[in-house]
């Protein structure tokens, strides 16, 4: 009885107390300090509130009383897709983050070109003139935070990284991303995200396989025979012999990267530029081993056949876009996103229907693969910069507004396909594994067709692939979404894959001073050997030039920091 | 009698030209202490820890060093005497030519390429040396094998010594016609009433009146010898090619500024610098010597 009507008290208790609060937020809401996610309309008219209540409510997307002018170094978007008027410098996306923060974006410099970017920034950093904040890769992140030129972001990231920020980078067994931004325990740079599934696929014209009744390839060598056909036997009916093999690109591997050959030397075991133990204990580094010569000598011969484009060494990223949008190029490695690229194809030849494969398998019939390095970019501040917590709180809202969790976001260029970098900060973030955690998603809405209880991030590609299912390929946006999100993304959790893990991503202090000449001999005696310009058994010199100059010592580094983490 | 003051405004005339050559090319020479340095930005010259020759040791460990020095020298000397017997030979013919319209267009054609950047022209020759460009379809009309110009140690080098001949000749070659009409008429009437050919006059007026300009380029020339096409090159190489192509500029450009290893790229620097400045000095003398060219 007693114990009845304690409860009956606790209840009436806590609904009074929500009706307060209820009715303490109804009476301040005009004055508002906190800009909630959903109120970021509203007005602040307040002011006058005593500032103690202010450091209370600083939070991820308080709004600072005064306006704040940050000065960021970016680089440009091409085909950004901003309506005409708009601009990288002024667009909603500025002015959303403006209204919710009172956070003014000046750009020091802005860039579209990838070395002209990194050139500026090079720049900024010799002569000590930074801009507030700065995208920048690894090894310019190393450089600054060892001259002294960056502000602690320890103690912002736990005040001002919202919730959904910091549960991205949970997301990551280990906490091995946001590790990559520490530095002796420090965290001095927000690193990106690298999502599970950034490895190549073989994407393949189906036409053509189709049109010369070819199977499906799975092995290395179905994947040769396809090629050789494609070469051969005019795939695209013009009676000229005018299509190329593979596709390739000079950096020949790259985590993530477009053409490169990482697959050919995954299905040989062989997987360069990363870091393994043996069974012994020995630390040891993919480029030099047996494996890879073994994947150098098949490359080689492919490229001595014509199976490979002959002259991918002079061609750039738009030349080799080019051979696919002309369909003069049937068969590529590309990452899912890839699929975004590929559609452009479809743009000029609507036949041409591009298809991704988790091949070419090895032997036991897998699909190896080395998961991408945690992150590749790093956002940093300058130690000078007089808002260093405007970068994460700027991040926050930059986020509400990408996922579009904040109604307001949502209206922001609705339906135009404007990019998401045209954000003041590009650093990607999301869950490790967000391509797996959306199929199922898309799978089911495409069965039931019911699109009311999904969130809001994700809608607008359910909505594109129940689109390009019912009108295939008529609506091009919703076509690449389709391709890359839910054809692509499903192919990359195929069965066949078996994650060979690393042992060590980063960069060591060796590294930072040779690794670029390293990197350099490497690069220069593989494509010397896949173009038959070197005899294979320079591979051999290579790896004995490589230890002498810098490899040795770099393998101890790295057995030092496997050790003792 | 001359006053000293108008002397005065010469020596004032002199004024811009002295100040910027302070300010671009006299100050930035301090800039060469980071070939000593391990360069720190936030420190900067003045507190980065110094190293002494490190930076030098290191580059002289690097494999590739020996082979930019031989690239850079070969591809400049190679420019070289081609860039001065291309638009001599070429003013010799042009001058032979009668008909003043024909010559004008000639002209506008030939200099053309001067104007544009190496950006467009290089595009155009990737474009012109690929295996479907019209170069390889010409050789294999004629029966021959397509040639894989820029991806081939053996051509590179060709490509880009007759490319910027190419380019530049043109524009060269005004300075020799300029030379040619400063060549006193009355020799040449001269010489037809004492009954010399056309051959004979060539060889006996128009090219010793040109020696001294050619003498005068040739030396002058030397001074730019480390300049081996920096913007060129970097619009036409491949990794491939390094090994034939790869120079001094590009290599300081790579290591400086991408890779950001500013002592290395320095030192690389300041030897260039070192080599040229002997350079120099010896085809001023040359220069003095043999086309009584001098300064002070």
């Amino acid at each position: 009885m007693r114990l009845k009507k304690i409860r009956v008290m606790a209840v009436l208790l806590s609904m009074v107390m929500m009706l307060g609060v209820l009715a303490a937020c109804g009476s301040s809401s005009k004055e508002e300090k906190v800009a909630a996610p959903a109120g970021s309309e509203s007005t602040n008219a307040g002011g006058n509130e005593p500032s103690a209540a202010a450091k209370e409510d600083d939070g991820p997307f308080s709004k600072y009383e005064e306006p704040v002018t940050v000065s960021l170094g970016r680089q440009g978007v091409s085909g950004n897709n901003l309506p005409a008027g708009d601009t990288l410098e002024n667009n909603k996306y500025l002015k959303y983050v403006e209204d919710r923060l009172n956070v003014k974006v000046k750009y020091d410099f802005s860039v579209e070109d990838q070395d002209a970017y990194n050139q500026k920034v090079t720049l900024a950093i010799s002569s000590n003139s930074l801009p507030d904040i700065l995208v920048v890769d690894e090894q310019q992140f190393k450089r600054m935070a060892k001259a002294g030129m960056l502000a602690d972001l320890t103690e912002v990231f736990d005040q001002y990284a919202s919730p959904l920020i910091k549960d991205y980078y949970n997301s990551y067994t280990g906490d091995r991303v946001l590790n990559t931004g520490r530095i002796d325990g420090k965290l001095m740079a927000l690193p990106n995200t690298n999502i599970d599934g950034n490895y190549q696929l073989l994407w393949i014209r189906q036409d053509w396989l189709n049109k010369l009744k070819l199977e499906t390839p799975r092995t290395m060598d179905e994947v040769k025979t396809v090629i050789k056909a494609f070469k051969e036997q005019d795939p695209d009916g013009n009676g000229k012999a005018d299509t190329v093999g593979l596709l390739g690109d000079k950096s020949v591997v790259a985590d993530g990267g477009f053409f490169t050959f990482d697959p050919i030397f995954n299905a040989n075991h062989a997987y360069p530029k990363n870091w393994f133990k043996d069974e012994g204990g020995n630390i040891f580094y993919g480029s030099t081993t047996p494996e890879t010569k073994q994947a150098l000598s098949e490359l080689r011969a492919m490229y001595a056949d014509g199976l490979i484009d002959k002259e991918f060494l002079t061609r750039k990223y738009e030349d080799n876009a080019g051979l696919v949008s002309s369909g003069r190029a049937g068969i590529l490695f590309a990452p899912w996103f890839g699929g975004w690229a590929l559609s452009d194809a479809v743009k000029a030849n609507p036949e041409a229907d591009w298809v991704p494969l988790a091949v070419p398998l090895d032997g036991d019939g897998k699909r190896n693969i080395v998961p991408s390095t945690p992150s590749g970019t790093f956002m940093v501040v300058n130690k000078k910069a007089e808002h260093p917590e405007a970068a994460l709180k700027m991040l926050s809202v930059e986020y509400e507004g990408i996922r579009l969790i904040d109604p307001a976001a949502q209206e922001l260029y609705k339906d135009l396909g404007v990019g998401w970098l045209n954000y003041p900060i590009n650093v990607q973030l999301d869950y490790q594994d967000s391509l797996a955690r959306d199929v199922p998603i898309y799978e089911k809405a495409i069965k039931d067709k019911k699109l009311d209880d999904l969130p809001a991030r994700i809608l607008p590609r359910v909505k594109a692939v129940l689109k390009n299912n019912e009108n295939p390929k008529k609506d091009i946006p919703a076509y690449a979404d389709s391709l890359a999100f839910y054809t692509a993304a499903s192919i990359t959790g195929a069965k066949e894959i078996v994650k060979v893990e690393p042992v060590f991503y980063g960069k060591t202090e060796a590294m930072l001073k040779k690794g670029a000449n390293l990197e350099k001999l490497e690069n220069e005696t593989f494509l010397k050997i896949i173009t038959g310009t070197s005899p294979l058994e320079e591979f051999d010199k290579f790896v004995e030039t490589w230890k002498s100059i810098g490899g040795e010592e770099i393998t101890k580094e790295v057995a030092e920091a496997v050790e003792s983490p | 009698m001359r006053s000293r003051a108008s002397i005065w405004n010469y020596h004032l005339m002199l004024l811009p030209g002295i100040l910027l050559l302070i300010a671009f090319s006299v100050v930035p020479m301090f800039g060469i202490v980071i070939a000593f340095q391990d360069f720190q930005p936030t420190l900067g010259i003045f507190h980065s820890e110094w190293v002494g020759w490190e930076n030098f040791e290191y580059m002289f460990s690097l494999p590739d060093s020996r082979l930019i020095l031989g690239n850079t020298l070969s591809i400049a000397l190679m420019k070289i005497i081609a860039g001065l017997t291309v638009p001599f030979v070429f003013a010799l013919l042009f001058h032979e030519v009668a008909n003043i319209k024909f010559k004008r267009t000639i002209q506008t054609i030939v200099y053309l390429p001067h104007f544009m950047s190496w950006v467009i022209l290089s595009g155009v020759l990737i474009n012109l040396l690929s295996l479907d460009g019209i170069i390889n379809q010409m050789i294999q009309w004629f029966g021959g094998d397509p040639v894989m110009f820029l991806q081939s140690n053996h051509w590179f080098r060709f490509v880009i010594v007759s490319s910027d001949v190419w380019k530049e000749f043109g524009f060269n070659t005004i300075i020799y016609i300029a030379a040619l009409t400063s060549i006193n008429t009355n020799l040449y009437e001269a010489a037809a009433i004492d009954g010399a050919n056309r051959f004979q006059r060539l060889t006996n007026i128009t090219i010793p009146g040109l020696m001294t300009t050619v003498i005068l380029l040739a030396t002058l020339s030397l001074g730019n010898v480390l300049n081996a096409g920096f913007e060129q090159i970097l619009n036409l190489y491949n990794p491939i090619v390094y090994e034939s192509g790869d120079i001094i500029d590009t290599y300081v450009y790579r290591s400086g500024l991408l890779e950001i290893q500013y002592g290395l790229a320095t030192a690389v620097g300041l030897l260039k610098s070192v080599v040229s400045f002997v350079l120099i000095a010896a085809s001023y003398g040359l220069a003095a010597r043999f086309a009584n060219y001098r300064i002070f």
